[in-house]
């Protein structure tokens, strides 16, 4: 009863067709599809992690539109957030550039006490690599980034990126903004998703 | 399904073309049909159906200048063979390569062989593919290349499920058209979402396809259904939604933003000022109008709800506007919202509106939860199609029905009638439900309720046993119903449709419409004299205890506080609490609003004693409600009257206390709870026997979640048959909103 509960907005951010989507689709409903309808505006989902100690981190997910020109629109969303998921595609370099003026975008404008993960997507496709390890890592380590490399296609370190951010999370937020339960500061912060996150299909209302 | 081989027959898309075609059909007579599901007489496979494209070419191309003449096949004919003949113009002068070469797999529609490559003279050093030249034409070419491959990125991802789309030939039109568009189109370009609005059209247009010999003996049918052009006549029908559409694609690019900043600048400098204003997206802008303007209009009360959660409009607005729902329906309903609006408005004006209906169907979702409950609400659209009506109401049809009477005449009233007409077509429930408290329960309420409430199960012939009552309900108010119901003896039927009324249209009491739309020769009622004393006297109470916070937080010393930082923001809240106060008393025209009066921390304090209050009186109530209020009602129907009593009740919250059973029976001029228009008699009740209470049972609005409580407990003293039971259980101690 006594275990901690932390609610997080996270948003995901990168170019378009990364595999942002799939990536939130493998954590949330641990599904992938090979094509996944571009998404429009923004998605919204939620998700709890358990940590070991029984500490439980529920991220509000904010999942955006890749399309450069809607850029404009990304403050809206990474409004607030606690924690950011950069996405680059390992096998297209133009990707990590966009990642890098994303990232450059968050630590001028986003809250300074935003986690940034930076994450590396398509490990599946590895043969045909264009990123190196050496290169995102150091790049990742200069601005004082998570980094890790996922395959949403294969689930492969899909969970321990959030699972991370969820660890790194508690101790560098305050608890006033990732405050327990619905006591938390602010409207938005510490409201009960489970219903919404139990009722709808996620992303797919109802484009059967 | 959607198989590229699975069209219907071609003696089916026969019978739809003539049928759409037919001398004495207009576009006026097809938009009625449309409007009213009855545009195809085909079987409807899935979310295809003969004939779709046929109709939408009759409404969205150009043809006619009047809508009332029989529909012109010529007209067509000639704008689509222009257009055509346009299409393969622009493709082979855009698919072209600086050196006059084509792409190998490129086939212009018409032509079965690659079209000839054909040099032109120019000059090497610049025209060539290395040259770094800045007039290189072939930098534009590589730049063109790459806008197709990202433009392929998307379509090879559209509508996953439907095979039709894996189709690598049908990608590569999809391809070529928005190409086409966003070259033709540059200050719009590509974005993503323009391949959704395509592909519909696309399908739509191979479906009725067929095949028909390349020569001048072909009918009308046949060139105008002409296989060959499926790509051609996609891009004619998507250039003119997108007229449409494209200013809600439209995005200025910062570099553009900044000049235009600086002009600004610069002369708004010569007035002395220097005020930036920042460009705003024309997708913000009517997002914005949609949620605050119109809606506002509207339903009164939902926007103020939605106001006050504060999510902002363009979050769901985006999609909606931008793919024209075919995300927020299943492509079926799509597809018929789709004819109604091509039918009704091919300039999409039409649009925001359909967006103000949609927000008023789920009003019940939105009122009563908080940002996250919007939110799943707003971009998971709740799904109607699992309680599909019996006379098979097409409720995406419906919305642009109520679209086109919301855009005609956008006023509260009109809100009113879509939320009835949502219980009557959809069982909607009218009544908002209380969700946020779901363990305030009143279970005995179901079996009166049953028809009302309307959950998914039993809404089956649900829209039949309803009357239909719901376009007589503004009538009713607007020829001053609403002082009628000052009798307790007034049917209950038309009791709780007028509190529905009040629900329905939110603050339309407090602004005092009911009284504008009766003719000025008739005086003022009682009852709304004595609701204005009532409404002035609350009024100053709430100023008056206002200005006591505000006076003691200026008393004050900053010098001797705790907390100096608090006490500065707490004596700038109360410097603005007594502007408001100011405001209120000086000017009419502003509204007195809770939460201006005090700030935020003594606020949130009231509101826990209030509720302390209200739950503490509703302990009393349940002891002490035995003996019920005196009533004095002359009603012919006794048994009904002698069930129709006031009780007492705890009041709202926002009267900031509750007042006790005893109190308030013997204190005529407490407000809420023994306003003298509630023992008004009237003959109302005879002139209605027709309506019996049976027809509309209804609960009044949740005004004051304590209030009802207390009555609910009270249910246990009564010894009335279920029936009266029930019926009592609504009670009515504030049903005009007389005191909200």
């Amino acid at each position: 009863m006594s275990n901690k509960q932390y609610q997080f907005k996270l948003v995901l951010l990168g170019e378009s067709a990364v595999g942002k989507s799939s990536l939130v689709l493998r954590f949330v409903k641990d599904q992938f599809d090979d094509y996944r309808e571009s998404t429009i505006g923004a998605a919204f989902l939620t998700q709890t992690v358990t940590l070991e100690d029984q500490t439980t981190v529920k991220f509000e997910i904010w999942d955006t539109a890749g399309q450069e020109r809607y850029k404009s629109l990304a403050p809206m969303y990474y409004r607030n957030a606690n924690c950011a998921v950069v996405v680059y595609d390992i096998t297209q370099t133009a990707s990590l550039e966009k990642a890098r003026t994303w990232i450059r975008e968050l630590q001028r404008q986003a809250d300074p006490s935003i986690v940034i993960a930076l994450c590396g997507n398509k490990l599946d496709l590895a043969a045909r690599r264009q990123v190196s390890q050496e290169e995102a890592k150091k790049y990742a380590d200069e601005e004082g980034l998570m980094w890790m490399e996922t395959s949403a296609k294969t689930g492969e370190g899909v969970a321990e990126v959030f699972t991370a951010i969820a660890k790194k999370l508690p101790l560098t937020a305050l608890p006033s903004r990732a405050g327990a339960g619905r006591t938390a500061a602010g409207a938005r912060a510490g409201v009960d998703l489970n219903k919404q996150a139990a009722n709808h299909g996620q992303n797919e209302p109802c484009n059967c | 399904m959607n198989d590229l081989l699975a069209r219907p027959q071609k003696e089916e898309i026969k019978r739809a073309f003539e049928e759409l075609t037919k001398p004495e059909s207009s576009r006026e007579k097809l938009k009625h049909a449309a409007l009213n599901g009855r545009l195809h007489s085909t079987p409807e496979r899935g979310a295809n159906i003969a004939g779709r494209s046929i109709a939408w070419k009759i409404f969205l191309v150009p043809g006619d200048p009047l809508p009332t003449t029989p529909v012109s096949l010529q007209a067509i004919q000639e704008t689509l063979r222009d257009l055509r003949g346009r299409y393969i113009s622009l493709l082979l002068e855009y698919m072209k390569a600086p050196d006059g070469s084509y792409e190998e797999s490129f086939r212009p529609p018409g032509l079965t062989v690659p079209p000839k490559k054909a040099p032109k003279a120019s000059n090497i050093n610049t025209n060539n593919p290395l040259s770094l030249h800045e007039e290189n034409p072939w930098k534009q070419w590589f730049e063109a290349v790459e806008l197709r491959k990202t433009i392929l990125q998307d379509v090879e991802r559209t509508f996953p499920e439907i095979p039709f789309f894996r189709e690598p030939a049908v990608q590569t039109q999809l391809s070529s058209i928005l190409f086409l568009y966003s070259v033709m189109n540059p200050s719009i370009g590509y974005r993503q979402g323009m391949h959704e609005l395509l592909a519909p059209l696309y399908h739509a247009v191979e479906y009725d396809s067929v095949s028909s010999p390349d020569d001048d003996n072909t009918s009308a049918f046949e060139q105008v259904c002409s296989r060959t052009w499926v790509a051609a006549d996609s891009w004619i029908l998507f250039d003119i939604v997108m007229k449409g559409v494209s200013r809600w694609y439209e995005w200025r690019e910062q570099a553009e933003t900044r000049t235009f900043l600086s002009s600004q600048i610069e002369l708004d400098a010569s007035n002395g000022q220097r005020q930036l204003k920042p460009y705003v997206a024309p997708i913000v802008q009517t997002c914005n109008q949609i949620q605050t303007t119109m809606l506002r209009t509207v339903d009164p009360l939902l926007w103020k709800h939605m106001h006050g959660i504060g999510i902002e409009p363009q979050i769901y607005g985006i999609r909606w506007l931008r793919l024209l729902f075919t995300r927020e329906f299943d492509m079926t309903n799509a597809m018929r919202l789709w004819d109604g609006l091509f039918a009704s408005d091919p300039s999409l004006e039409l649009v925001p509106w359909i967006c103000v209906a949609m927000l008023v169907r789920i009003r019940n979702q939105l009122i009563p939860t908080d940002y996250s409950g919007q939110l799943a609400a707003l971009l998971h659209y709740p799904c109607l199609d699992s309680i599909s009506q019996p006379g098979n109401v097409e409720h995406t049809l419906l919305l642009v029905r109520q679209a086109l009477l919301i855009q005609s005449s956008p006023n509260p009233s009109t809100g009113a009638t879509i939320v009835m007409e949502n219980r009557v077509m959809l069982g909607i429930p009218v009544e908002v439900p209380n969700t946020q408290s779901p363990t305030e329960g009143r279970p005995s309420h179901l079996p009166r309720n049953k028809a009302a409430s309307t959950t998914t199960s039993n809404s089956v012939g649900f829209g039949i046993r309803q009357p239909p009552s719901p376009l007589h309900l503004p009538e009713l108010i607007a020829r001053g119903l609403l002082e009628r119901g000052e009798s307790l003896g007034i049917n209950k039927t038309v009791m709780s449709a007028v509190s529905e009324l009040k629900v329905t249209i939110g603050d339309m009491q407090s602004e005092e419409r009911a009284v504008e739309e009766r003719p000025p020769w008739e005086p003022r009622t009682r009852f709304e004299v004595e609701r204005e004393i009532s409404q002035i006297r609350l009024n100053n109470k709430r100023m008056g205890e206002a200005l006591r916070w505000i006076v003691d937080i200026m008393l004050q010393d900053e010098n001797e506080a705790a907390d100096k930082e608090r006490l500065k923001m707490q004596k700038r809240e109360a410097l603005e609490s007594l502007s408001h106060v100011r405001d209120v008393l000086l000017n009419h025209e502003v509204k007195l609003e809770e939460d201006r009066l005090f700030g935020e921390e003594e606020m949130n304090r009231r509101r826990e004693v209030e509720r302390a209050a209200a739950e503490k009186s509703n302990q009393q109530l349940h002891v002490n409600v035995a003996q019920p209020a005196p009533a004095s009602v002359i009603d012919s129907r006794s048994h009904i009257s002698t069930s129709r009593v006031v009780r007492p009740r705890s009041a709202p919250r926002s009267f900031g206390e509750s007042v006790s059973p005893e109190r308030a029976g013997n204190d005529g001029t407490t407000p809420p709870v023994l306003a003298p228009w509630n023992y008004t008699p009237s003959g109302f009740l005879k002139s209605n026997t027709n309506l019996t209470g049976a027809e509309l049972p209804r609960r009044p609005p949740p005004t004051s979640s304590g209030g009802r409580q207390g009555s609910m407990k009270s249910e246990k003293h009564e010894q009335k048959s279920s029936d009266v039971a029930a019926q009592r259980k609504e009670g009515y101690w504030d049903p005009l909103g007389a005191l909200g």
